[in-house]
């Protein structure tokens, strides 16, 4: 979970065409991009198509002349640029459906993805252990949402608890996590 | 929406679970895209469920505990191999004391409770030279009372020694009297077991005094009875 800044320097290395910058650049949007784009789009050729379309209008225009002005606004351009790429895939592919209807429903569609492969028996074991820690009504809470993709109020309703609780469950287990994991990122660089 | 407000309306759980739509959605989306902190904490939480959700299939998962912990220095004790013959062990104990040992110990109770009128073997005039020998019936597991005297000694004593040999000359049994104790007729309680069935010797010896010049025991007297168990 490495924090970046971008600010002019990041820009104008970007826009000298430096590679070690661009490939962080590249690494850094192209996981956002899959989280945008995995709830909208069905196939994987369309969010790599989609994906690559971004990362090339958004190079163009910070190389071409008029640049980017205000450097701290380079996240919400790759977003915007990201946006106006899948209105046009909708349009190419005939699904004509506006972004601001767009739900992030299918957020935990259960198929496998890009960010999914990724996941080393590492991470699977220190999502074990948070599961572990939790007990049988919040595993059983967690299952129902995530695996069995059951409707929330309905889950909630049956365990005798409200969504406030689910986000908050969803919340600690998510930092137990990345406090486990950064544990083990800090205990690996010390051996 | 700036960083603070995503904390504050839990976007990233939200976007997590896909309760943002509409405006929602895009303002939180612009956000994560500008704030390093927010795309971390959203990546992680893609990750942990993407994870969660394989470990979850796991049937037993959802009830028990996967990860095998390192069994305790004392889990050897609950272990069934262990368990069952020390259960088994106990048992056999519980048994025997109820049933062997504790009637057994009613009855020696009970025995020794019992009022009893005691008839002394009377040794005070017997272990001269050609008198009869005198016989006691003892019973197996009692004991039965010797009367003698110790003869008035010569020498001065420190105290007796009473020894009594079976019939073989082996040692049974030992005691040791005061000359307190000797002056009046000395009642011995002496317990069957110590003695043999058949002829006894009960030998007095003087011990001699600290300041004596001689070291050795003196003979003072030597009784013999016959004991006849009585089973």
């Amino acid at each position: 979970m490495n924090f970046v800044t971008f600010d002019a320097s990041y820009v104008s290395k970007l826009r000298a065409g430096d590679v070690p910058t661009e490939q962080h650049f590249i690494t850094y949007f192209s996981e956002l991009i899959l989280l945008k784009l995995r709830p909208r789009l069905r196939l994987q050729e369309q969010i790599e198509d989609v994906k690559q379309e971004t990362f090339s209008r958004t190079l163009s225009l910070i190389r071409s002349d008029g640049g980017l002005r205000h450097a701290e606004r380079l996240g919400p351009l790759v977003n915007s640029i990201c946006n106006n790429v899948l209105m046009e895939q909708y349009r190419v592919s005939g699904r004509i459906e506006a972004l601001e209807d767009e739900t992030a429903e299918r957020l935990v569609e259960p198929r496998p993805n890009a960010l999914s492969m990724v996941i080393s028996d590492d991470t699977r074991n220190l999502v074990r252990r948070v599961l572990d820690d939790l007990n049988d009504r919040d595993r059983s809470l967690l299952r129902a949402v995530f695996l069995e993709e059951r409707d929330k109020d309905e889950v909630c309703t049956e365990l005798g608890v409200d969504r406030d609780y689910l986000r908050v469950l969803l919340h600690r287990a998510k930092g137990s996590f990345r406090a486990m994991y950064s544990k083990r990122v800090d205990a690996k660089k010390y051996h | 929406m700036n960083h603070q407000d995503a904390l504050q309306q839990m976007a990233v759980e939200r976007y997590l679970l896909g309760e943002l739509n509409g405006p929602s959605l895009e303002s939180f989306e612009e956000h994560l895209f500008e704030c390093p902190a927010c795309a971390a904490d959203v990546k992680a939480g893609v990750t942990f469920i993407d994870a969660a959700r394989a470990e979850l299939k796991i049937p037993q998962r959802v009830t028990a505990s996967y990860v095998k912990r390192p069994p305790k220095w004392t889990s050897w004790f609950t272990s069934p191999w262990i368990l069952g013959p020390a259960l088994a062990a106990c048992l056999f104990l519980l048994a025997f004391q109820t049933f062997v040992l504790q009637p057994r110990m009613k009855l020696e109770v009970a025995r020794a409770q019992t009022p009893a009128v005691l008839n002394p073997l009377v040794l005070a005039n017997a272990g001269a030279r050609g008198d009869s020998i005198p016989e006691i019936v003892a019973p197996e597991h009692g004991s039965f009372v010797i009367s003698l005297d110790i003869p008035a000694a010569t020498g001065d004593f420190s105290g007796y020694l009473c020894s009594l040999s079976a019939a073989d000359g082996s040692l049974l049994w030992q005691t040791t009297v005061s000359p307190e104790q000797a002056r009046d007729a000395l009642l011995i309680n002496m317990p069957t077991d110590k003695t043999k069935e058949g002829l006894n010797t009960l030998l007095i010896q003087g011990l001699p005094a600290r300041d004596s010049s001689s070291g050795t025991l003196e003979d003072l007297a030597r009784y013999r009875f016959r004991v006849r168990i009585q089973k």
